[in-house]
């Protein structure tokens, strides 16, 4: 596994530190923004935005075309070539993008904090009072469950996302081999399981009790936190399982089924 | 105990039949020669061979088993296209060969690098197709295979070099191990070749030891080899 993840990060040596400074030149243009301040606290939320999609979108986009590249071209006989086998190739594929996706986060979070700090420094306390006020009116615990409760479903939800693209790019591959329109099959079916992952999650929160919490919740804020965790739990476990079938699945094609 | 085994083998492309009921069975210690024109299922049976594609019927079977990772450990298969990244540098590749295969063998790499006029540091973008083709050479021939399979490894290279690559080749003929080479250079590859395997669309229509086949044809393979591809 090591040194499938070691070749995963040597093919982008130069990818990865390019990504980084492109995020962080995006963060600088925000940070000018706030700067300035006025008109120009338009530039710092489209940029902040830009960063906050682009830094998570950029993790799945890399390794979804890397695996295509994988079957299309013929660098991709070096992988299958190996004495490893399609689950362990995709296993691969799937923790060096979850570890892309944690990195982003880090990398969206760092710049955020650093967004603050700077709207503090030049607009008059700005991001300290929207967190008092947000504070106040939930409690610090449950202000500070809420962002990490956000950030964990969202890094989860990506790399639940990037398996159902990795699985969906695998199916068309070893369905229709040659066929030039390969990559609407596989974004149809990206869509479909994607809405798919979405709605199970519906199911099952509605399952265990949603509809009911949220009443609860109206009447009594003190259920707030447990409920909270409560749903992490639900639906980091459904994304969880997605992300382990729709691996387990791919890498079954990709040594079974894919001819490259 | 024969290292490859194929069993009615066949595999299709769009309903079209690269390899068509080919039936043979290498053993170990022979170098064998896989001709046949363009098109003829050389590589595709090599593929299948290798595991990079999937029979569409039949069976194949490596060192006495279907083709897996274990197996993969045990095979060397040096494809006809150019496969290597173009950001890796030669040194890179053999490392690369080196973390995942047991039996390949750095020592030898550098050495076989070095008598193909290859730098260690030089980028695979940077290599000619002749270079690259020396390349993948020297990493299949560095691995201590039970089953070598060479698919056109004279391609784009000059003459001084297919001496060398030739050389490489017998250097790694043993007992134990079986070669494959696919080659449209009948004439230069003849010398070293144990057995000739003729396939035609496909088919296997002519397989035996060269001497052999040379003796009952009065021919040499290169004449028998216009006079069956002629037909």
């Amino acid at each position: 596994m090591m040194k499938l993840l070691k070749y995963e990060l040597q093919r982008r040596r130069t990818l990865l530190p390019g990504a980084a400074i492109g995020m962080l030149f995006i963060e600088g243009a925000a940070l000018y923004g706030i700067y300035r301040g006025g008109n120009w606290n338009t530039l710092a939320i489209a940029m902040t935005m830009l960063l906050a999609v682009g830094g998570l979108l950029l993790p799945m986009l890399d390794a979804v075309t890397k695996l295509y590249a994988d079957y299309k071209q013929k660098q991709g006989y070096l992988l299958f070539l190996t004495p490893q086998g399609g689950y362990r190739i995709l296993l691969a594929k799937t923790v060096f993008g979850a570890l892309e996706i944690a990195a982003s986060m880090l990398l969206i979070c760092g710049c955020l904090a650093l967004s603050a700090a700077l709207l503090d420094r030049f607009q008059y306390g700005a991001a300290t009072a929207l967190l008092s006020s947000v504070g106040a009116q939930m409690g610090d615990a449950l202000t500070t469950g809420m962002l990490f409760t956000f950030v964990g479903l969202a890094a989860l939800q990506m790399i639940a996302q990037m398996c159902v693209a990795l699985l969906a790019v695998t199916v068309s591959r070893a369905m229709v081999q040659s066929n030039r329109y390969n990559w609407l099959i596989s974004l149809a079916m990206y869509f479909a399981l994607a809405v798919g992952i979405n709605m199970v999650n519906g199911v099952l929160l509605v399952a265990f009790g949603f509809v009911g919490d949220v009443m609860r919740l109206i009447r009594d804020e003190s259920h707030a936190l447990r409920m909270l965790g409560k749903y992490f739990a639900i639906s980091a476990g459904t994304y969880a399982v997605w992300a382990a079938a729709c691996t387990a699945v791919s890498g079954r094609l990709a040594g079974r089924s894919i001819d490259l | 105990m024969y290292n490859l085994v194929a069993t009615r083998l066949t595999k299709r492309y769009a309903h079209i039949p690269a390899v068509d009921d080919a039936t043979l069975a290498l053993r170990p210690g022979k170098i064998y020669g896989l001709l046949g024109p363009n098109g003829s299922g050389k590589s595709t049976l090599m593929k299948l061979a290798a595991g990079l594609v999937h029979p569409s019927a039949g069976e194949v079977r490596v060192l006495g088993g279907p083709v897996c990772p274990a197996v993969r450990a045990q095979v060397a298969y040096m494809p006809t296209e150019p496969y290597f990244p173009g950001f890796m540098s030669v040194k890179q590749v053999g490392a690369f060969h080196a973390d995942f295969f047991a039996d390949f063998s750095t020592d030898a790499f550098k050495r076989l690098a070095e008598r193909m006029e290859l730098s260690m540091d030089m980028k695979v973008s940077q290599l000619s197709s002749g270079m690259e083709a020396k390349l993948k050479l020297a990493v299949a021939a560095s691995r201590d295979a039970k089953l070598l399979m060479l698919d056109e490894p004279l391609n784009g290279v000059d003459l001084l070099a297919r001496d060398v690559i030739l050389s490489a080749i017998i250097e790694r003929a043993d007992e134990n191990n079986t070669i494959l080479i696919s080659s449209h250079l009948i004439d230069v590859m003849e010398r070293v070749l144990d057995e000739v395997i003729f396939l035609k669309r496909g088919r296997v229509v002519l397989q035996g030891e060269a001497e052999a086949v040379r003796a009952r044809h009065g021919k040499s393979i290169v004449d028998l080899y216009r006079e069956v591809y002629a037909s």
